[in-house]
């Protein structure tokens, strides 16, 4: 692991306090789950069968009903407090071992991965593209909050990612999501224009520096260069699918500026704004306006970023882009 | 994954299949669109997707059926999704029976089962304290054959 964290000394004029940064990239991730409100109705049959409370007003998502469940079978749950439903869990170990992970009551996704979904703000009625979706959490936090009514068009350009996103949305119960198999720098123009765009782009996962070797995920921890010509097409592409009005949000799982604020800068023109992001319970350092002696957009400094030691998550930079609306 | 198209049809005939084979108090599909991929195989979903002509439409919501051979199968995500107030063909497991049966196992019925007698012949929704957990089969022989994809198989529950 320390070779690790060494990988990310080139950020270290970037972060606040090195020593906390450091130390929080060697611990383990907590376990996030969030609980899926589609599937409150058979939550709550399955708590009256057990004797367990089985209504909670003011609790729309059911996660009180689906805490008190596991708490009752010895797991420690913590309210994650921003995130409606969401709790950090302790002693589940295999959450894909139980019948409420089977049944599409909660999904397991990381702390961080939450965030890029809340900020894109998704509406009732809406037409949204997750352009890089597998395996599928955000696309499918997005389709739970506009389930009565508006549309996700999930995609990957991966097939064995493509059947991860299915097999999810599936267990989940979703029902407004479509799922396509394209090149996201391919997307056909004509699909579009969307409301709202979620480009979750495929990149060095530095920030997945906590999940540690053996999580089943290349070796995190090193910046690759090369990522950032495919971000740039990806965002080139999604801005074109953009309606004008809409909202765009950019987001990494690494600290690279190279592959977060140099990809804006690169590719966003006079028609972006990059707007800052109001997030209550989480802290976030500000984007970077300049790297490697080069002047960025003045508006990256909106661009979020959220170290590991901030909130004691995994890393994650998320930027939300506004696409000026046509005179 | 995308050779045979993805189309719209007209659903009335699976939803009310499905209302019938269940016995279910209301209609789970209202207000749903139903699409075929090849000769067997039905979707629903509420997705708008008239504005996306020109796209390669991969999936659309949750493949529920396969038709066209004696017994119309149900998938297990369609059953925990519109099965769960089903008054017919329907089979009550017990815990030591839903371990097993999500495990992918078969449940013995015994022979004086009372539970035999209400079960018609072919795809069932197996239910586990009033919810439907997964599909079964059923042929009237000793056991009710589960149908958890393997993929979704729980060899040591955390129940």
């Amino acid at each position: 692991m320390a070779l690790e964290t060494d990988n990310l000394r080139r950020y270290v004029d970037l972060i606040d306090d090195w020593d906390a940064f450091a130390s929080a990239c060697e611990r383990p991730l907590p376990m996030v789950i969030w609980t899926n409100p589609l599937r409150r109705g058979v939550l709550e049959r399955l708590n009256v069968a057990d004797g367990l409370p089985c209504s909670a007003p003011g609790d729309p998502t059911g996660g009180g009903l689906l805490a008190a469940r596991l708490r009752a079978r010895g797991y420690e749950c913590e309210d994650l407090g921003w995130y409606p439903g969401a709790y950090k869990l302790e002693g589940l170990s295999k959450p894909g071992r139980t019948l409420e992970h089977l049944l599409g009551i909660f999904h397991v996704q990381e702390e961080v991965s939450l965030i890029p979904s809340v900020v894109l703000a998704p509406r009732s009625g809406e037409l949204i593209l997750d352009m890089c979706a597998a395996p599928g959490g955000k696309t499918a936090q997005i389709a739970v909050a506009i389930a009565s009514g508006g549309t996700v068009v999930a995609n990957d350009v991966r097939i064995d990612r493509l059947r991860a996103l299915r097999s999810n949305c599936e267990r989940l119960g979703l029902l407004n999501v479509a799922m396509t198999g394209h090149d996201g720098t391919k997307f056909p123009l004509d699909a579009g224009p969307f409301d709202a765009i979620l480009l979750d782009a495929p990149c060095s996962c530095e920030g997945n520096v906590r999940r540690g070797p053996g999580s089943g995920h290349r070796r995190p921890g090193a910046f690759l260069t090369g990522r950032s010509g495919l971000q740039a097409t990806l965002l080139g592409r999604a801005w074109k699918m953009l309606a004008p009005g809409g909202r765009l949000v950019y987001a990494t799982c690494t600290f690279a500026p190279e592959e977060n604020e140099m990809v804006l800068d690169y590719s966003l023109g006079d028609d972006a704004r990059i707007e800052p992001i109001r997030f209550d319970g989480l802290t976030a350092a500000p984007g970077v306006t300049e790297w490697l002696g080069q002047a960025l957009r003045p508006d990256c400094a909106h661009v979020a970023r959220f170290w590991p030691h901030l909130n004691d998550t995994g890393g994650f930079v998320v930027a939300l882009v506004r696409k000026e609306a046509a005179p | 994954m995308n050779r045979v198209p993805f189309l719209e049809i007209d659903g009335s005939l699976y939803a009310e299949w499905w209302r019938d084979r269940f016995d279910l108090e209301r209609d789970p599909f209202a207000g749903m669109r139903f699409y075929q991929r090849g000769r067997a195989k039905i979707w629903v979903g509420t997705a708008e997707v008239a504005g996306l002509t020109g796209t390669r439409m991969d999936v659309v919501g949750i493949h529920i059926l396969r038709i066209g051979r004696r017994f119309w199968k149900p998938t297990s995500a369609a059953i925990v999704a519109f099965a769960g107030g089903a008054r017919a063909s329907v089979v009550e497991l017990d815990r030591d029976e839903v371990v097993r049966f999500l495990a992918g196992q078969d449940v013995c019925l015994a022979e004086d089962d009372p539970r035999r007698a209400n079960l018609p012949r072919g795809f069932l929704a197996a239910r586990y304290h009033g919810v439907a957990v997964g599909c079964a089969e059923w042929h009237g022989r000793e056991a009710v054959r589960s149908l958890i994809p393997k993929n979704r198989r729980i060899m040591e529950i955390d129940l």
